[in-house]
């Protein structure tokens, strides 16, 4: 039996209580006393009619008498057979037989007047429809009392239903869910009442145990998460050495799923007794499916609630062997790199200071050059003056020693004539008339050629020149060849094939002049280094070809071998000896041309018989 | 119509009416013949139209089965009249009773026709006086019961009449409207609330056979 009919139950029984009492004591005695009360009353009301038609009656005024008796009736509906008659028994009133009807009470008047009797007025009530509109009254009253009691009982219930049971239904429901874990149950507080603070006092208590769930769910969500995210395997065991739990890690290292591993027993997979509890030890130790692998293998014991277990990390060390390994060799192949990159980079200082020193020679040159060239000046003129006064003074100097051996002072013995004659023996004066014009010109010869170098150095220093700049290539390139004669002279025959419309090219003229210069060695070192026969031959050619303009350095030294063509161009890459190539060259070469100019520098010729460099580069 | 207003007087009891009518107290005036007769005599009161359709008379009635048939055997019996002074149901009976049948009779006045009409059937008297209209208008119940036994000489029935001290000409147009409701539908329906059936010119002459009634010797006075 729930509540609400345990609190319905007592509450109709009283209400049927005093429905009953009403019903069968109080209403019946208010009946009988409404019966009693109401025919007295009509006996009155009948003495008052009497009364009221003795007058007429003394003047026999009947047709008034019938008036006032019908009118009586009409208003007296519970009356039945109104009847007059004359105290001799005749009927006066009404006009018909008055019906008699059994189970009624008869009221009787008699009438008399002037000391008379006149006769006697009758009536017939029904005592039950005379209280019929009492009783009427007092059964919708008895109605009312009983729907009152009823409905009142009924909203008491509703009322303690909706106050009090629903809300501890509400709450047994709650709490139903509450022990499912369900704690998303939201309670309306009820009212202000001991209920309200119950429902209100147990929504508190599902909010703090809710978040204290949510936080251990959260806690255990996290463990969860590390010992799934580990990656090491880690796995709890009983006493009895099976496994109890196993996490994704493990799964991974011993390839089987946990659904598997869960009840096996751990010594198929680690022998226990290698196991060293709250230490570790690097042991091989035994997949699912048999195959063994090194891990790192660490035990300890954990209690918890009276309960005790085994927890234990097992490392798969199969990886970390082959890294250490694989170190091992990378660490030997980085020392031998670095040795390799210690010695290239100590010969690229050396080349760097090398260019630096070559830089500052560039520029005395230069500033020498500037010197050197104004005496060479005046002492070309001199020695043309020098060699025009000689072309005259020698035929005379000739025609003097003529005239004087024809002349009588040197047939007489003239001591001053032998004199002349001896200092011209003595200064052997026919050697020096052969040998001065030769020298003369050899000297302008030399001294023409010490101004046309000077000129090369100085135009191939550039010094300070940072700007790009309309660069007459032909003439940079015979710069470069007069510059770099002496690296070549020796080994190599030079020709010069230049294109004679080839335009101004807009770049670096000192970069430009270090690159062709690089090639050129570069050519002349091949050749020497090729055991040719000398001398070899290195070729330069200009060419135009619309927007860029082409310079070839073409040399029959040994060639470049294909399987080096790629890496030609890297730094510190050399296939010179140690100690005589930086691996620069070419590596500023490409720098120059391709990154600074966006020209192309290509490299071509067949192995054994020569290379082939060819630069491209933009005219604009 | 007439230009005239008119006051409506209606006294409380017939003796009250018939003290003031006697003293002239209105200048027109509604009455039952006898009235008229003493009106005409005492103030000169003039009659001016009247029912032409219907005659007063006064009937005898007695309880069917009674055994009664004429009027004669109503000799030294109760007989019920409305009032004394009622001209058809009391005044005319009584005196054909005694001047045209001579018999003598025991009168019980008992305030109505309908009253008469009654202590005739509940045998409390042996006859009633009465008039044809009530004697018509009574319930079946009560009509089944009786049966008329005589009826009286017929006289004109009642006048209005004019006092003598109204202007002639009046006169004349009073009594012309009133024939001239006569002759619509809505006048007929007022008349017929009077009762009057059919409206005519009446006149003082017609009234004469009354005077020669000697009603005077059945009046009481009240």
């Amino acid at each position: 039996m729930n509540i609400r009919v345990k609190l319905l139950v007592p509450l109709l029984l009283v209400a049927a209580s005093v429905l009953a009492v009403m019903h069968f004591l109080a209403f019946a005695s208010l009946k009988q006393m409404l019966v009693v009360e109401r025919v007295n009353g009509e006996k009155r009301a009948l003495t008052l009619v009497g009364l009221a038609i003795v007058p007429d009656l003394l003047v026999s005024d009947l047709a008034k008498i019938y008036e006032t008796l019908s009118e009586v009736e009409q208003n007296h509906p519970w009356w039945r057979s109104l009847t007059l008659t004359t105290p001799a028994g005749k009927q006066l009133y009404p006009l018909g037989k008055a019906e008699q009807i059994e189970a009624m009470t008869r009221l009787s008047v008699p009438l008399a007047g002037v000391g008379r009797s006149l006769g006697m007025l009758t009536v017939d009530l029904e005592e039950n429809s005379l209280v019929a509109p009492a009783i009427s009254v007092l059964r919708r009253l008895e109605l009312m009392v009983a729907l009152i009691l009823l409905f009142g009982t009924l909203a008491v219930v509703w009322q303690q239903n909706k106050s009090v049971i629903q809300p501890i239904k509400n709450l047994a429901k709650a709490s139903h869910l509450l022990s499912e874990g369900n704690y998303d149950v939201s309670l309306p507080i009820p009212s202000g009442d001991e209920i309200g603070k119950l429902v209100s006092n147990f929504d508190i208590m599902r909010h703090a145990v809710g978040s204290r769930e949510t936080a251990l769910r959260q806690s255990e969500r996290w463990l969860e998460a590390v010992i799934d995210n580990s990656t090491e395997a880690i796995l709890t065991l009983d006493d009895q050495g099976r496994i109890q739990s196993f996490n994704r890690a493990a799964e991974r290292i011993f390839g089987a799923p946990a659904s598997r591993a869960i009840g096996a027993h751990f010594d198929q997979l680690v022998p226990l007794e290698s196991m060293v509890e709250g230490g570790s030890a690097e042991i091989e130790v035994a997949r699912f499916d048999a195959s063994r692998f090194p891990a790192l293998i660490t035990a300890s014991r954990v209690s918890a609630g009276g309960l005790s277990m085994v927890v234990a990390t097992i490392g798969d060390l199969t990886q970390r062997r082959q890294y250490e390994r694989i170190r091992a060799d990378q660490h030997a192949e980085l020392e031998r790199l670095v040795t390799e990159r210690t010695v290239a980079l100590k010969e690229a200082q050396r080349e760097a200071l090398q260019a630096s020193r070559l830089a500052s020679v560039g520029q005395l040159a230069a500033g020498i050059a500037h010197e050197i060239n104004t005496p060479i000046q005046y002492i070309g003129d001199n020695l043309n003056f020098i060699q025009d006064a000689t072309k005259n003074i020698l035929p005379l100097l000739d025609e003097a020693r003529k005239l004087a051996s024809n002349s009588e002072h040197f047939s007489n013995g003239d001591p001053l004539i032998r004199e002349y004659f001896d200092r011209v023996d003595q200064a052997d004066l026919d050697f020096l008339m052969n040998e001065l014009p030769p020298a003369i010109s050899q000297s302008l010869e030399g001294v023409t050629q010490v101004s046309r170098i000077v000129l090369s150095m100085k135009e191939f220093s550039h010094p300070g020149t940072t700007q790009k700049s309309a660069v007459d290539i032909n003439r940079a390139l015979e710069n470069t060849v007069t510059v770099s004669r002496n690296t070549w002279k020796h080994i190599a025959n030079l020709d010069v094939k230049l294109d004679p419309k080839l335009p101004r090219v807009n770049c670096h003229p000192g970069e430009i002049n270090q690159v062709f210069l690089n090639l050129i060695i570069n050519a002349a070192h091949a050749i020497d280094e090729s055991g040719k026969p000398k001398p070899g031959k290195i070729t330069v050619e200009t060419f135009s070809a619309g927007d860029f303009i082409e310079v070839r350095f073409s040399d029959n030294g040994t060639g470049i071998p294909d399987d080096i063509k790629d890496r030609i161009f890297d730094p510190f890459f050399t296939t010179k000896d140690v100690g005589k190539g930086t691996g620069q060259g070419l590596a500023i070469c490409y720098d120059v041309v391709v990154v600074k100019h966006g020209g192309q520098i290509v490299v071509g010729g067949a192995n054994g018989e020569g290379a082939v460099f060819t630069i491209r580069l933009p005219v604009a | 119509m007439t230009g005239f207003r008119f006051q409506l007087v209606m006294e409380p009891t017939i003796p009250a009416f018939e003290k003031a009518l006697n003293a002239g107290a209105y200048d027109f005036a509604y009455m039952n013949p006898y009235h008229y007769v003493v009106a005409h005599r005492r103030q000169g009161y003039q009659a001016i139209v009247r029912d032409v359709e219907n005659d007063l008379y006064g009937v005898v009635v007695v309880a069917k089965g009674s055994g009664l048939t004429n009027v004669a055997m109503l000799d030294g019996r109760k007989v019920a009249f409305p009032a004394p002074n009622a001209m058809g149901a009391s005044l005319i009976p009584r005196a054909e009773f005694i001047r045209k049948f001579h018999i003598k009779i025991s009168e019980v006045y008992v305030k109505s026709h309908d009253s008469a009409y009654l202590n005739v059937l509940l045998g409390q008297t042996d006859a009633a006086g009465g008039i044809r209209v009530t004697f018509d208008q009574l319930k079946p119940e009560i009509r089944d019961g009786l049966t008329i036994i005589h009826e009286t000489e017929r006289f004109p029935p009642h006048p209005l009449a004019a006092h003598s001290r109204v202007p002639a000409a009046a006169v004349v147009r009073i009594q012309q409207a009133l024939l001239e409701l006569g002759r619509d539908r809505q006048g007929l329906r007022l008349l017929a609330e009077v009762p009057i059936k059919s409206v005519g010119p009446a006149s003082d002459q017609e009234y004469e056979t009354l005077r020669h009634l000697g009603l005077e010797a059945f009046y009481v006075d009240q």
